[in-house]
């Protein structure tokens, strides 16, 4: 056994002392450093973009009743939703009865603009002075698809008892968006060769466990957290469509969705047409123009058009209208921080879209008297 | 695997965890090794082994000059060395462009000019030239040849720079070899910082510029003139953070493996002149351009004219280096034109500052920056056309668009520039700094610095100012960096 002297006792339990206040001294510097960027990173977020999103086991992830939404990483717009989910009104008021619906997803939900910048905002504008005094209900919610019309539609009949619907879709609302089950979506009886609509099995993340529940309380407390979760996702995706290794050179992207060789078309939208007891109005947005991009008409595209010519369902098409502009150099889609022509309408588009919409709406009225 | 992914984090940490754990200093230079030909086989496995034959005959190539004490000989070898490294980056990188060109001549004869379906290997400009100033250099004598074949291939497949560059000489580098390799505190801190700077750069400010750029360049037609304009600075940004950050990350990996890289980059768009310029873009290119093509071909030591043909060559066959297209070769010429009339200019004024440090600040960055046009050009006629936008001739209509992003980092790189210089200027080489200054110091050097402005954080000590500037960086990457695979730039050439 090793003896030391008093002194020696001394220095030693000295020297442990500073090495115990250095070590918790770098932490301490450490863990305040760490605190102060978590909260600028809170700070950064809430004003580059924050949803308040809260869960709805028959919906899934919904804004959160009475949020404001801010987005700064595609246009910069800060949108408000009341307590059912639809999109604040500019009116001033004096509309009354019953209202017109407006579904959607992203298009149409457009976080991306203002309130008042909406197309569904404008068209009440429009129509009002028109003499159709209606309220314009926006319950558009990001990743809809056709398939989610047809499952809400008894759910929006007895919470809105809309007078007309609008559906704003594209090609793939038709087609791999509306057979993706990660919703409510469409599926084929394989016995009785019929299309039907498959309830969404939304699992409410309080449900999963203790870290699921905690995650869920963070995200819809913390911009942060719920912005990093979206990140994540980013990031997982990425990985997945990163080049083979040892082969990048000829890399194929991996990951993607397996398309169906034929979608029934005719019967989704068959299926659309009774849900809304044929009062509706398809807002159609494909196929796309720009200077630089021709897209030319797909097939669901003229599938749509036979379609609605043999029905005589009312269709706004804003494929001439993408033409138009196109031709012009005016944008209708694109912001100065992302891309002219690219992602989301932007205000110039919402402005040409709701002129057409409502002209549409004027005519149905004049033609049918119903407004 | 691009620097910027995450598959490259994980190797990186999984070397740097096996180098630290393996003893013994040829143990790990064998394990780097292998982990550099993995990196650079996960490209393309058949590309790996023309790196092992270029790196074999070079091997046997300078030994055998070493040996010879014949001067014919020796030049023998070295022609037939170079020939061969020239000769497979020809065959790689110009058969194409030399059949195309040949197209008109050879439909004269009736005959159809073949195109060839060949893989542009990665990094071949790069390890050629790392190649070539080998055998040069023990040619010259300034060099004894590698004793260790182990050491060579080490040298040669060594990943950080394999890609592209910085061009280290085997003078640099082989001597490092003797030292022991693998992750200390100190390396691990003066690397990290150096990556992660590089990892902003790329992703933050390039890949968010490279969306403006690309969309400009690559249908100029379209847009209006003031928007070709933003595309372009958006472009001056981009290729500078692009390629300085790759630099950085090379540099930062090496320094956390155990090895010293040379810099490529010392604030480039500071220069008053393009002399200058070039004695800060790219410096590893400009050096080796110097060292083993305008000196060999004369340099300045013949008349006035041989001086400036020597610079004509040099920047013409360095233009062409970077790509097999004559919008690389407009570009060279460009600034071979600007050489000469620079050298011409001091000539004339005997060296006097006759303009202002600032008015030759905005002409160099003018200038230079009105080059990348053909650089980035995708053919000839998008060259005419941008260069018709520039400058309003004909249609200057089109789509407007003024990115917000150019603005916010246009606006941060000028201050950042001006806070940057004074910075380091007024530096005496000290390594502690006060926490404002630091932050100074790293906005300054973000975009418009360097890595030579030393670490974020001082060695010894952890301060809450360094703690938050790292994390926050790190956290703004995460939430603000476009999530797909961005190749860099340079890895084209």
């Amino acid at each position: 056994m090793k003896v030391i002297s008093v002194q020696q006792a001394r220095e030693r339990r000295s020297s442990e002392g500073v090495y115990f206040r250095r070590t918790w001294g770098t932490l301490l510097r450490i863990a305040l450093g760490l605190a102060l960027a978590l909260t600028s990173g809170e700070l950064l977020c809430r004003q580059l973009f924050f949803s308040p999103s809260v869960f709805d086991r028959q919906e899934g992830w919904v804004f959160a009743p009475g949020a404001t939404v801010v987005c700064r990483t595609e246009g910069a717009a800060k949108g408000h939703w009341d307590e059912q989910g639809v999109r604040r009104s500019v009116s001033s008021g004096g509309l009354n009865g019953r209202p017109i619906l407006v579904l959607g997803d992203s298009f149409t939900e457009a976080i991306q603009v203002d309130d008042a910048a909406v197309y569904t905002a404008q068209v009440e504008q429009i129509i009002s002075r028109a003499g159709i005094p209606r309220r314009v209900l926006n319950v558009a919610k990001s990743g809809n698809s056709l398939a989610d019309y047809v499952a809400n539609a008894a759910r929006y009949r007895q919470m809105f008892d809309p007078i007309w619907t609008v559906v704003q879709i594209g090609d793939l609302d038709c087609g791999r968006e509306a057979w993706d089950e990660n919703g409510p979506s469409f599926m084929m009886d394989p016995i009785e060769k019929s299309v039907g609509t498959k309830e969404a099995s939304y699992v409410d993340p309080r449900d999963r466990g203790l870290l699921r529940a905690l995650g869920y309380e963070a995200s819809i407390r913390s911009a942060l957290f719920a912005y990093s979760i979206k990140r994540w996702q980013n990031l997982k995706e990425w990985w997945l469509t990163e080049p083979p290794m040892f082969n990048a050179t000829r890399a194929k992207l991996r990951g993607g969705i397996t398309e169906r060789e034929d979608y029934p078309v005719e019967r989704e939208l068959e299926m659309l047409v009774e849900a809304y007891s044929n009062r509706l109005t398809i807002l159609y947005t494909t196929p796309f123009y720009s200077p630089t991009l021709s897209q030319p008409a797909s097939e669901v595209d003229m599938r749509l058009e036979a379609f609605a010519r043999s029905k005589r369902i009312s269709v706004v098409w804003l494929s001439d209208m993408y033409k138009r502009m196109a031709e012009e150099s005016v944008a209708v889609s694109g912001f100065p921080n992302s891309r002219p022509f690219k992602g989301h309408w932007n205000e110039t588009g919402h402005k040409e879209i709701a002129k057409l919409l409502a002209a549409e709406l004027i005519r149905i009225g004049d033609r049918d008297g119903i407004f | 695997m691009a620097f910027s992914s995450p598959r490259f984090l994980i190797f990186l940490v999984l070397l740097l965890l096996v180098l630290h754990l393996v003893p013994g200093r040829d143990t790990k230079k064998r394990l780097l090794a292998l982990a550099s030909c993995l990196f650079y086989a996960a490209w393309d496995w058949r590309c790996l082994g023309l790196l092992l034959l270029v790196s074999a005959i070079d091997y046997t190539a300078a030994w055998k000059i070493y040996q010879s004490e014949s001067s014919k000989v020796r030049r023998l070898w070295l022609w037939t060395n170079l020939g061969s490294n020239l000769g497979i980056l020809s065959y790689f990188k110009y058969t194409n462009f030399f059949l195309e060109n040949s197209a008109g001549l050879l439909r004269e004869f009736g005959l159809d000019a073949p195109v060839l379906r060949l893989v542009l290997p990665a990094g071949i400009s790069f390890y050629t030239f790392k190649a070539m100033s080998y055998t040069i250099d023990v040619y010259r004598r300034e060099l004894a040849p590698c004793g260790s074949w182990l050491d060579y291939a080490t040298f040669m497949t060594f990943f950080p720079e394999l890609i592209a560059g910085p061009i280290v000489r085997a003078s640099v580098f082989l001597p490092q070899l003797a030292r022991e390799i693998g992750p200390t505190v100190y390396r691990l801190k003066e690397g990290f910082n150096l990556f992660l700077l590089g990892l902003v750069k790329k992703l933050l400010v390039a890949d968010q510029m490279a969306v403006i750029a690309d969309a400009v360049f690559d249908s100029p037609g379209v847009w209006s003139s003031l928007t070709v304009w933003c595309g372009l600075a958006a472009y001056a940004l981009q290729i500078y953070c692009d390629f300085s950050g790759y630099s950085d990350m090379a540099i930062g990996t090496a320094k956390m493996i155990g090895y010293d890289l040379p810099e490529n980059f010392n604030m480039p768009y500071a220069a008053a002149s393009i002399t200058d310029f070039w004695r800060r873009w790219h410096m590893t290119l400009s050096q080796w351009l110097r060292d083993y093509l305008y000196i060999p071909l004369g340099g300045n030591r013949g008349s006035q004219l041989q001086t400036y043909r020597n610079l004509m060559v040099t920047m013409l066959l360095g233009g062409l280096w970077h790509g097999a297209s004559w919008n690389f070769v407009l570009w060279g010429g460009l600034h071979g034109i600007a050489l000469v009339w620079h050298k011409l200019w001091v000539d004339a004024t005997k060296g006097r500052m006759i303009i202002p440090h600032w008015a030759g600040w905005v002409l160099t960055l003018s200038f230079v920056t009105l080059c990348w046009v053909p650089f980035r050009s995708t053919s000839w006629e998008s060259t005419r056309v941008i260069f018709g936008k520039l400058f309003f001739i004909g249609n200057a209509r089109g789509v407007e668009w003024y990115p917000t992003w150019l603005g916010i980092y246009g606006a941060v790189a000028l201050a950042a520039h001006l806070i940057g210089v004074r910075v380091i200027s007024s530096r005496r080489g000290s390594v502690e700094a006060k926490p404002l200054g630091r932050i100074c110091e790293t906005l300054g050097c973000v975009l418009v610095g360097n890595a030579m402005t030393g670490p974020w954080i001082s060695i010894g000590k952890v301060t809450v100012a360094g703690v938050f500037v790292i994390a926050l960086i790190m956290l703004l990457v995460f939430l603000l960096a476009p999530m797909n695979s961005n190749p860099f730039i340079y890895f084209q050439f």
